[in-house]
């Protein structure tokens, strides 16, 4: 994981998970947070956030984006 | 933000069990009895031995499936220690393979707790 990577994760009061992955491009959050779906159980919904669908840059761009 | 995922957690990994069990408190059997209502009581692979009267059992239909909680949620002894549905175990569950996840990939796991009782963990290269 690169340093500006970071995978959140809340668990509820009735044991429900929802994951965050933030700071990734592209594909590579849902190679980073693969691990932790699979070990945890069933996925439910994925919603995918324009980072998803940026490709990966050679130069350094903001990626700082507001987190809720 | 990258994406967003909804899990719902399923019991497979017996150290994480037995982790949230200790956070709570309480023993995990192995191969025991259940305590339910009026001296029944129910087999389990597993048995979370609660405080009060009655204890959860928990069992697989079989190894490739997750465990499956049973209980006697009578006049409210289980739900006071586990919260409806469980929700406080599986909660604690959920952190503790979190916890074991990030371990694994050699990762830092901050925790805290926020007010509605949500337990966030994140983690860092």
């Amino acid at each position: 994981m690169k340093s500006k990577e970071q995978i959140d994760v809340w668990i509820n009061i009735d044991g429900d998970i929802t994951i965050n992955a933030v700071g990734f491009t592209g594909k590579t959050c849902e190679e980073a947070t693969a691990f932790l779906e699979e070990g945890l159980g069933l996925i439910g919904r994925k919603q995918r956030t324009s980072d998803y669908y940026r490709k990966n840059r050679n130069h350094n761009t903001n990626h700082q984006k507001q987190q809720t | 933000m990258s994406h967003f995922t909804t899990i719902q957690t399923q019991i497979r990994d017996v150290a994480a069990l037995e982790d949230a069990c200790t956070e709570l408190g309480v023993e995990l059997l192995r191969d025991a009895k259940a305590r339910g209502f009026s001296g029944q009581s129910r087999d389990g692979e597993f048995v979370i031995k609660l405080r009060g009267p009655y204890d959860i059992a928990a069992n697989r239909a079989d190894e490739n499936n997750s465990y499956e909680l049973a209980t006697d949620w009578w006049d409210g002894h289980v739900e006071r220690e586990v919260g409806q549905n469980y929700g406080r175990l599986i909660q604690l569950y959920g952190v503790h393979k979190t916890i074991h996840e990030a371990n694994k990939k050699r990762l830092r796991v901050t925790r805290k707790q926020e007010t509605d009782g949500t337990i966030k963990l994140s983690l860092a290269a």
